[in-house]
């Protein structure tokens, strides 16, 4: 059974989701539609079953030179996949666009993210350089299915021309992820597959430290180009692995733009995605794996190399996500926002949606009046206003809740904050329209606060909100420049 | 097709006469029954809604005696008296009863009822079928009242009728299911869990049907569509069905939708079918015509309505006409069997203790009505069901679905794992299907079998017997994936697992769902008790149910103060009132309204508004809001009171907060009536509902319950007329809350 012929439930609204995703070879969009309805099993409002109506046919991701992006050729790639899609931009409810990999490396990469802003409007959350977050889309987008509760953790290391993403998933989340310069992209060949025509700086690097002094316009040995693959199988081994001595020399240590340092009680099933995943997987079935002149790059010697490895290879028959190459624009799609609760709390003066919003201090119940006060003293630097998580792992007691309601008040008053300044308090409890009603004294202060309540913690710096739906709102975070967990 | 629908002008009925009195004497007792509808009444077994409309007899010896006169009586006796309404008219659905077979009634008028019966007992099954077709509803309900269980099962098993669709149901040997996804907000996703768990178990031979949640043509194509679709892609031969009401379907039909199978609830009086079914005979007609036209099955099928009949509906609703349940039962068979239909259902027990208290009565009325039906010529299926504010067990139910098993149902329901999810109730299972085809040596529909057999759901052995096969129980069988699967489970409610031990769920299965109902049952059983609301003040007030078991048995007690409480209160003229009471759980009320009622005060009183004292009130209905509004007048009543526990434990801790405004104002209830319908309309309802730890938490509906009364004084208005009024620009942005759909009164 297709799991799409359970995309039309009766109840419930549909909205429309796309994602945008510009990594270091392909770039490509995707677009669904999704039921917003109460799951009575968690009586949350969740997304159901997306129905993804629209998958792009992968481009090569437009560059202008070596230091820049196409941005003429990107914006007529937008158009295309919108009319492609007919994906209608005012609509949306949800979007994210990614630049990953080497294209984020480029000089104008933060002008692609204006540019699909200005294209697609408000919705959509764009980011660059966003390395964590690339390894969480990709985990969602290939093997969200794989670890539900009662299932061995699984790390899925998403490899594609720049960089492999690794994320360890555990009952329904990512509690670990890191980012190597691991890709197949880092040495470039000509169409006879032997002559290498380019190279990254990690390429170059790599080759100094494997003594090999090859440069563009010079044939590749075949051995030479076995030493660079066995240097990568080694370092896939040791993210694999939990291991990081070899990132601790001056070659490993430039490959590892986030260190991955989990706790691995017990090995992980190891999956794959990204180009290189795409490859290995198709392999499998049959597909036989394209010559290295095809794409001009090491993917399919990679692959061949994860397959042939005993470590790597050990769960490639039995354990196999959903989405392999298009993991990350499906993850940024289906997966990128998350959806309030239904009893948030807005402010008679609040104005959505709201973009680009720190997230500035994690609170407890506990946290005091003086603490409370800073962290306020922060949100009016900010013309944006700010966020708070209060993120706790178990409901408070009314008590709490009204002594912390009851403080925050005290704080807005004294704090003097602008009254149009956004305050948003994002919390995993179900608390949101309570905590909001004590902490603006039952809406009689004249302030700009939001209460967003069951938001899963997500360790970002910056959050956006967007307009209600059906009783909720979508959050997006981005810029997790850092380990979760 | 073989139904012809008469017109209901031309369907002869003998004029009404007076009652009679039937007298007998029985031992030194003289017994004396005024009527037809009293001597009726008085032959049944003793059940808790007869006795409660004071029908039933007084003692067995009455009993027995009201049994000897019917005995005597001869069939054209009760054929020439035909029981009138009220008011002294023979209704619509009695006339239906009238258009019977006259050769089949010519040959038994004369017998009475005492040779009938043994007459059926000594005659052969073609006989028997034969002359089941002369009798009206009233003459097969004395009859039933004259049969022990023997009897009515002996008889039964002889009137077995099979009807054909797609699949043809009711053979000799064979045991059908209805599967029955249903889901408390139509999640297709749980549709389909559902669908393929059931599958899988060999059930849904008789129908893919669901209950739906929203009765609109939209909802009810989009079911109809996706059972559609699931039935194409798994090949299942079978049918499908919506159950909603017959003029929805006949929208969706008329608009495309596959309404392969019509249904509707039918009532055995005209009054109740109409003024609350909302159906006359002239619409079923109509349904009927459409399906003869242009059901997708009009080429393929003999039958194509279903109809669903019960004890008791025409009682709850005081419209029984002086008649007992077990006589309308017999009178809605009358009115099905007009339109020559693949299925009838018959759910006695779902109502609750008020028509059916016991695991005594629950039985023998199921086996009175399969009877009942059968012998009229009907393809009887059975759904002995129970709710759990009733005193009937899992044991009772499992014991009335293998004598009905023995006596030939055509099918039961396939609930998974017992619990309707939508409902809340409690049904058979595919496990019990099963379970009761190996017990009873039947099968499946010979169509289906045939695809059961070629997917390894069911597999036969070189002497031809069949049993389960490798792939029973298994609903990976339909998906793509484990994680497809797991991911559609997700979804499903009260799913404790798919671990089977043969035909039953696993132990830990069913140590889960038997678990689930004890904290169900004790949640209901539970008395309020002040002392578990620490720190709350409360002045405590009385209903007319002294005790719990009135509470349950008789509604209306809970919905009316006792007298002392009524002259305790005098008009305040507080804009609000609020009330806690248990309703049918004490435990919602514990466990909700310690964190619930000091935020709900901190919030009315933070926007300026009186409020009375709150009342404690055991024993309660939300309808009492009403005297208790009427006595001290505020302008909003809130009730915060448990709700009927189901299947899942966290919902048996469920409480509701009813919002009744009191329409004091002329002009607003000008405005209420013109809006509702109802020129006599005082109150107008708005519910938040879900309200417990792992819904909506208390703490956070202490909130939403101050919103929603905010929003009602300030708009004067509450329910669906206050949902289609625009927000004020000035109030608080409010989300629409889900909670407020679906709104019942218990």
């Amino acid at each position: 059974m297709h799991p799409d012929s359970a995309r039309r439930t009766p109840s419930g609204e549909t909205v429309l989701l796309a994602g945008f995703d510009f990594g270091s070879t392909t770039c490509s969009a995707m677009a669904a539609h999704a039921r917003l309805d109460l799951n009575c099993v968690t009586g949350r409002v969740e997304f159901g079953q997306p129905d993804i109506f629209y998958r792009s046919a992968p481009r090569f991701t437009p560059f202008q030179d070596d230091s820049r992006l196409d941005l003429n050729t990107v914006s007529n790639l937008l158009n295309l996949w919108l009319t492609e899609g007919n994906i209608d931009p005012t609509i949306l409810f949800s979007g994210g666009a990614i630049v990953t990999g080497l294209a984020a490396e480029r000089d104008n990469a933060r002008a692609l993210t204006e540019l699909v802003e200005r294209r697609i409007g408000n919705m959509v959350m764009a980011t660059v350089r966003d390395p964590v977050l690339e390894s969480w889309l990709a985990f969602m987008g290939s093997c969200a299915d794989l670890v539900r509760p009662g299932e061995s953790p699984v790390l899925n290391l998403d490899i594609g021309g720049g960089t492999t993403n690794a994320a360890l998933g555990v009952e329904g989340q990512v509690i670990a992820a890191g980012c190597h310069f691991i890709g197949a992209r880092h040495l470039q060949f000509a169409p006879d597959g032997e002559t290498l025509s380019g190279f990254s700086e990690f390429g170059q690097t790599l080759l100094s430290h494997l003594d090999l002094s090859h440069s563009p316009g010079e044939r590749m040995e075949p051995d030479a180009i076995a030493r660079v693959i066995a240097w990568y199988v080694q370092a896939l081994e040791a993210i694999a692995q939990g291991q990081r001595e070899i990132f601790r020399e001056s070659c490993g240590r430039m490959h590892e733009q986030v260190p991955f340092t989990p706790a691995l009680p017990s090995p992980p099933r190891l999956t794959f995605s990204g180009g290189v995943g795409e490859m290995i997987y198709a392999a499998l079935d049959g597909t036989p794996l394209p010559p290295r002149s095809l794409y001009g790059d090491l993917g399919t010697d990679l692959a061949r190399a994860i397959m042939a490895s005993p470590l790597l290879s050990r769960d490639l028959r039995t354990t196999v996500p959903r989405n392999r190459g298009r993991a990350t624009v499906c993850g940024l799609t289906v997966h990128g926002t998350d959806i309030s609760g239904s009893t948030v709390f807005l402010s008679p003066q609040s104005r959505l949606p709201l973009r680009d919003l720190p997230v500035l201090a994690c609170v407890d119940f506990e946290t005091t009046s003086r603490r409370l006060a800073d962290v306020f003293a922060m949100i009016g630097r900010h013309p944006a206003g700010g966020c708070l998580r209060l993120d706790t792992t178990t409901p408070p007691t009314l008590a709490e809740l009204q002594d912390f309601g009851r403080r925050l008040a005290d704080v807005f008053t004294t704090s003097a904050l602008p009254p149009e300044l956004p305050v948003v308090i994002l919390t995993n409890r179900n608390i949101g329209r309570t905590l909001g009603n004590y902490a603006t004294r039952w809406r009689t202060l004249p302030v700009n606060l939001i209460v967003l309540d069951e938001v899963p913690g997500r360790d970002a710096r910056f959050v956006r909100v967007g307009r209600p739906r059906n009783t909720v709102l979508p959050v997006s975070f981005y810029d997790m420049n850092h380990p979760l967990g | 097709m073989t139904a012809t629908l008469p017109p209901l002008a031309e369907i002869a009925v003998p004029a009404p006469r007076p009652d009679e009195t039937y007298t007998l004497r029985l031992m030194d007792r003289d017994f004396t029954f005024h009527g037809l509808k009293r001597l009726l009444a008085a032959a049944d077994i003793s059940k808790t809604g007869d006795r409660v409309a004071t029908l039933t007899a007084a003692d067995e010896m009455e009993r027995e005696a009201a049994r000897a006169i019917l005995s005597d009586l001869t069939v054209r006796h009760l054929y020439d008296r035909p029981l009138t309404t009220q008011d002294g008219r023979v209704d619509a659905v009695m006339r239906v009863n009238y258009d019977i077979d006259y050769v089949a009634f010519d040959a038994i008028a004369d017998m009475t009822l005492g040779a009938l019966k043994d007459h059926l007992l000594r005659t052969p099954t073609a006989e028997v079928r034969r002359l089941g077709r002369g009798l009206t509803g009233v003459m097969a309900a004395a009859l039933a009242k004259l049969m022990d269980v023997h009897e009515l099962i002996l008889v039964a098993r002889k009137a077995k009728r099979s009807a054909k669709a797609r699949t043809l149901v009711g053979q000799t040997g064979t045991l059908s299911s209805r599967l029955q996804p249903n889901h408390p907000t139509d999640d297709l996703s749980c549709v389909s869990a559902l669908v393929y768990t059931g599958l899988s178990m060999g059930s849904g031979d008789a129908l893919l049907g669901i209950n739906p949640a929203i009765d609109t043509i939209e909802n009810v194509s989009a079911l109809l569509t996706h059972l559609d679709r699931l039935r194409r892609e798994t090949e299942v031969p079978t049918q499908i069905c919506v159950l909603a009401h017959v003029k929805t379907q006949m929208a969706c039909l008329k608009a495309g939708a596959p309404v392969e199978i019509m249904f509707q609830s039918l009532a055995g009086t005209e009054r109740t079918l109409t003024d609350e079914f909302d159906v006359t005979v002239d619409v079923l007609d109509d349904a009927y015509r459409l399906m003869k036209e242009k059901g997708p099955l009009r080429d393929v099928a003999r039958q194509f309505m279903y109809f669903e009949t019960g004890q008791g509906s025409e009682l709850t609703y005081a419209k029984h006409e002086g008649m007992d349940m077990t006589t309308c039962e017999a009178l809605c068979y009358g009115l099905a069997r007009r339109y020559d239909p693949f299925m009838v259902n018959n759910v006695t027990g779902f109502i609750g203790p008020e028509t059916h208290r016991s695991d005594f009565e629950m039985i023998v009325s199921n086996l009175q009505d399969h009877f009942m039906g059968k012998l009229m010529g009907l393809p009887m299926g059975m759904a002995p069901c129970y709710t759990l504010h009733s005193e009937i067990s899992m044991e009772g139910h499992q014991i009335a679905t293998e004598l009905l098993a023995a006596a030939g149902a055509n099918y039961f329901m396939d609930v998974f794992l017992t619990v309707d999810r939508m409902l809340a109730y409690f049904d058979t299972s595919g496990h019990d299907d099963q379970t009761l085809r190996e017990i009873h040596n039947a099968q499946p529909a010979p169509e289906y079998l045939q695809w059961a057999l070629a997917r390894g759901i069911f597999t036969q052995d070189e002497t031809g017997e069949i049993t389960r096969g490798p792939n029973w129980g298994n609903p990976r069988l339909f998906v793509s994936s484990k994680e497809e699967l797991l991911t559609l489970l997700e979804r499903v409610p009260a799913a404790y697992g798919l671990d089977s031990a043969g035909p039953r769920p696993s132990n830990s299965v069913s140590r889960q769902v038997r678990a689930n109902l004890a904290i169900g049952r004790q949640a209901i059983q539970a008395e309020l008790d002040g002392k578990r609301l620490p720190g709350l003040s409360f002045r405590n007030l009385r209903t007319r149910a002294p005790d719990k078991e009135t509470h349950l048995g008789h509604p209306d007690t809970g919905a009316a103060l006792a007298e002392d409480s009524t002259n305790a209160l005098t008009p305040e003229g507080m804009d609000v009132q609020i009330i806690v009471s248990d309703g049918l759980s004490a435990e919602a009320v514990h466990y909700n309204v310690p964190d619930l009622l000091p935020v709900l005060m901190d919030g009315l009183q933070a926007h300026g508004l009186s409020i009375g004292q709150p009342i404690l009130l055991p024993h309660g209905r939300v309808k009492v809001a009403e005297e208790i509004g009427d006595r001290l007048m505020p302008h909003l009543i809130i009730s915060l009171i448990g709700e009927r526990p189901g299947g899942d434990a966290n919902a048996s801790r469920s409480l509701s907060a009813y919002f009744a405004y009191r329409l004091d104002d002329e002009d607003v209830r000008q405005d209420a009536a013109i809006f509702s319908g109802n020129t006599n309309i005082r109150y107008e309802y708005s519910v938040v509902s879900n309200i417990h730890a792992g819904g909506l938490p208390p703490i956070e509906a202490g909130s939403v319950i101050v919103d929603k009364a905010v929003r009602i004084l300030n708009a004067r208005a509450a329910g669906n007329r206050l949902e289609t009024m625009p927000s004020s620009p000035h109030a608080p942005f409010e989300l629409h809350d889900k909670t407020d759909v679906g709104m019942t009164i218990n």
